[in-house]
Formats: C-alpha cells, structure tokens, sequence
C-alpha cells in the first residue's frame, strides 16, 4: 500500500535522474499537494556514459545543472550533492553517516530510494544505495549511533516507511496519469545522461518524440491510467 | 565488430577448479568445438576443498593440474588462477580492479560466471565472485573506471553474460553433443573424488559412476520441455557490446 501523502520527502539517487525516472510522477504529485521534497544525490555522476574523452569535472557540473533544471520542473523543495565518488556506493563510512545526518536534519516520514533485491540490476550503485538506505536509518533513529551527530544537536527519526522504487516485488501503485507529461520533460532534461540505450542530448526532434512515447507507454495501464509502481517498507 | 576471420573469446569465470566444469562444462565444450578460444580463469586454487585436512599448497598444486586436465578435456585454450584464497573471496574493489583489467586484457565477447542473485547460495566464494565479476563488466566498458589501466588496455564491453547456477532460469544451452566432455572434465578432478564418494548413490558405489549419473540427470532435467536431451540452465543478459 502507498504511504499518505508526507509532510517531508528524502528522496534519493546514486546519480542524477535516478529518482526522476523512477519516481518523478509520484514526488510531482506530492510536491503539487504540499510535500515538500528533498531529492539527495550522493555521487558525483561523473563516471556514467557512453561519451568517451568528456572530463569527469565536467560531466558532474553538468549533470547538477540538469538536475536542477529537472527539480525545478517537478516541484521538488531542494536538491542536495553529497558528491561521493560515482561507481562505489556501498554501506560503508562515509556513505552511512551521510545518508543517517540527511535523514536526522530533513526528518522525512517517507525515504525513497532503489529496492536491492530487484534481480539482474548490473550497475552495484543501483543494489548498493537500497541497502545504504536501510542500514542508515537504523542509524538515524537509534541515539547510539554516529554520537558526534546527537552533540551537533541532530536528533534521532524514525520515517514510517522506506518507498522502494524499481522494485523486484511492487505492492504500491501511485497514480501519476496527471504528471506522467511533466515527469518526461524531466527525464529528457537529463540531456547527458542515456536513457533506454539512447544518448539523449544526441536525439533529434524525432528520436525524442520516440523515445517519449516507449516512456509513456510503460506508465500506462489498461483502463488508461499512468502508474509508477513501488515496494512499501514500513518501519 | 568482430573481423570475420576473428574467433569468438569466451571466459568462464568460476571461483574454484571444477566450478566452471560442473555448472557450464558442456557449454564452454559446445563453444570450442564452435571454433572459439574459451578461457577458464579460476578466482581461487581449492586449496581448502576437501573433508580431510591437508596441506592446503599441495592440495591446490593438484586441483590446479586437474583443472588444466579439465580444460583440455573441454577444448579450452588457457586455464589460469588468480590465486586468491579458498574460502576467502571478498567482493571489494581490488578484484573488481583485478577483474576488470582481465575483461580489458582478454576482450571476451562472451563471460560466464556464478550468478549472484540466486538466494541461499552458502558458499561466500560464489557470491562475491558473481558480485565482483558484475562489477568488473561495468567498469571494463567505462574509460572512467580504473583509468590508470588505459595505459596498456582499452575499454571493453562484452555482448553477452552467462550467469550459472541461476535465479532465474532464461536460456538453456543445449549440450547434447557435449555430455561426455563435460563427464570427463569433471572427472579429471580426481582429488574431488573421495568427497563425492561419501554422497555416492548407492552408497558405497563407484563415486565416478554416481559422478556421471548426477551430472546426466541434472543435464537432462535442465533440458525438460525442449528440443534437445541435454541442457545447461543459466541467465542469459544480453549487452550492447561485441
């Protein structure tokens, strides 16, 4: 079952788009009612794509600006870098200290992020942040954990439940029929990003409507609705 | 693209000597008589495997010769060990780095390996071998990755993983043609041999008679419902590479 529409969101993505594509529809609905949404991304971005010879420095100064471009479309309340370096998410210091003072400063009621368990994810970032995920909120609700966090005066929280995106097993479906159009103009604002094998920036006007269209199409249900499906994890 | 005079490259990835044998032995034997150049790399030297306690540098000086046996049994042009501990395989970035070198130095178009996915798989080797080696794919393809191996290796994107004792069964190889190569090179790994004695059946048989039944009837249950006798089962994913 979904989660009532939250107070505060944190939403977050290995990488820029991440969270956009998989759960653009539902955090623009929210934001439109009143949530206010935070979107985390913890890497840098800068290793993922098909273009060879594009400096790495470049590729995360873009990628944020795309990013912000797309928050801007969807509503979000504030999009923040953590800058971790792209390709290595794991549970690991510092990637669950970040995640754990995110979590205690925004006090989100809903977490979103990848479910670990969807089978043949080959990209490690996309498995590794769900179980991050996990493991830093058990950090930011129990006081023993990260000490220096309680001195700084960041208090434990405990969301109600972590909305896993892409999951293996969905038990969620949010309707997205009204926000399906501006969550695809938020998606192909990640000009430098690849979307379905598709190097976006590198679409002509064409390949843009295709590629719109084969998006539109997986959000589609029978009886004409657009849905995006997610694994609700209550805590 | 491949030149059309150029041979398919193959790499079995297993984590121990007889690994790649039991789970795709018919299929790297089905690529070989293909006319491709099929490589097995072994993560570890089995020098833990076994019920007795032995020396493990002796032991795992025997598995290694048995392997080569194995491969030559299989048709296979190279068998080499990357000599990590039995029993001690950590999916850390370090073999990601190793393996990915590996991926860029040897260019296989086809990789197989242990499927890391498949739940209560007990044996830590397996996971992190299935883990590592995922890992290693992405970073091969991705001049971002391991930059410093430019230097000697280009980037290189497979087309094709084969993952082994799958979660989900999408392909099965058909190896009818292959079964006695396979029975053979897994019967090359004599030291093994004892180990299985205990679970022969009937017990107290030949163990090499109970090998071969096993290895028959698990071939002829993955090939159920097809065209063909006998079959390896494995997840197939296919990549945008050569």
């Amino acid at each position: 079952m979904l989660p009532e529409r939250p107070e505060r969101a944190l939403a977050l993505g290995a990488h820029t788009k991440d969270v956009d594509i998989e759960a653009g529809g539902l955090l623009a609905r929210w934001s439109g009612e009143g949530t206010r949404v935070t979107l985390a991304v913890l890497t840098d971005s800068s290793r993922g794509t098909s273009r060879v010879g594009q400096p790495r420095q470049e590729l995360t100064r873009l990628r944020a600006e795309e990013q912000r471009r797309a928050a801007e479309i969807l509503g979000y309340r504030e999009v923040r870098f953590a800058d971790l370096p792209d390709g290595e998410v794991c549970s690991a210091e510092p990637w669950r200290r970040t995640v754990a003072t995110l979590i205690r400063g925004i006090r989100p009621q809903v977490v979103l992020t990848y479910d670990p368990w969807r089978p043949y994810e080959l990209i490690g970032d996309h498995r590794n942040i769900g179980l991050l995920a996990a493991d830093a909120i058990v950090a930011a609700r129990d006081p023993m954990f990260f000490p220096e966090l309680l001195a700084a005066g960041l208090e434990p929280w405990r969301p109600d439940c972590l909305l896993l995106f892409a999951p293996a097993e969905p038990d969620a479906e949010a309707d997205v029929t009204d926000f399906v159009e501006r969550k695809l103009d938020a998606v192909l604002t990640h000009r430098s990003h690849s979307v379905k094998r598709r190097l976006v920036g590198e679409l002509d006007a064409d390949g843009l409507a295709e590629l719109r269209e084969l998006l539109r199409r997986e959000h589609q249900t029978g009886d004409g609705r657009a849905v995006e499906r997610f694994r609700a994890w209550w805590l | 693209m491949r030149a059309p005079d150029e041979r398919l490259r193959v790499l079995g990835v297993g984590a121990h000597p007889d690994d790649l044998e039991f789970r795709v032995g018919g299929a790297l034997a089905a690529y070989a008589a293909e006319g491709a150049e099929v490589t097995m790399m072994l993560i570890t030297d089995g020098g833990r495997g076994s019920w007795d306690v032995v020396r493990p540098a002796e032991l795992a000086g025997r598995r290694l010769a048995e392997a080569e046996a194995a491969g030559r049994a299989l048709g296979a042009e190279r068998v080499f060990c990357l000599h990590h501990r039995d029993g001690s395989v950590v999916d850390a970035p370090a073999l990601r780095q190793e393996l990915c070198a590996w991926l860029r130095a040897l260019r296989p178009n086809v990789v197989l390996t242990h499927d890391p996915w498949r739940r209560y798989n007990v044996h830590p080797d397996h996971r992190a071998t299935g883990w590592a080696c995922c890992d290693a794919m992405v970073a091969a393809r991705n001049a971002n990755y391991f930059p410093e191996q430019l230097e000697r290796l280009a980037p290189w994107r497979p087309r094709e993983l084969l993952l082994f004792m799958p979660l989900e069964v999408n392909h099965v190889v058909d190896i009818s043609s292959h079964l006695e190569a396979k029975v053979a090179a897994v019967l090359r790994h004599e030291s093994q041999l004892a180990g299985w004695a205990a679970r022969a059946e009937p017990p107290g048989g030949d163990p090499a008679d109970s090998v071969r039944r096993r290895v028959r009837q698990q071939a002829a249950a993955a090939a159920e419902g097809r065209s063909f006798s006998y079959g390896e089962a494995v997840h197939r994913v296919t990549l945008r590479g050569e």
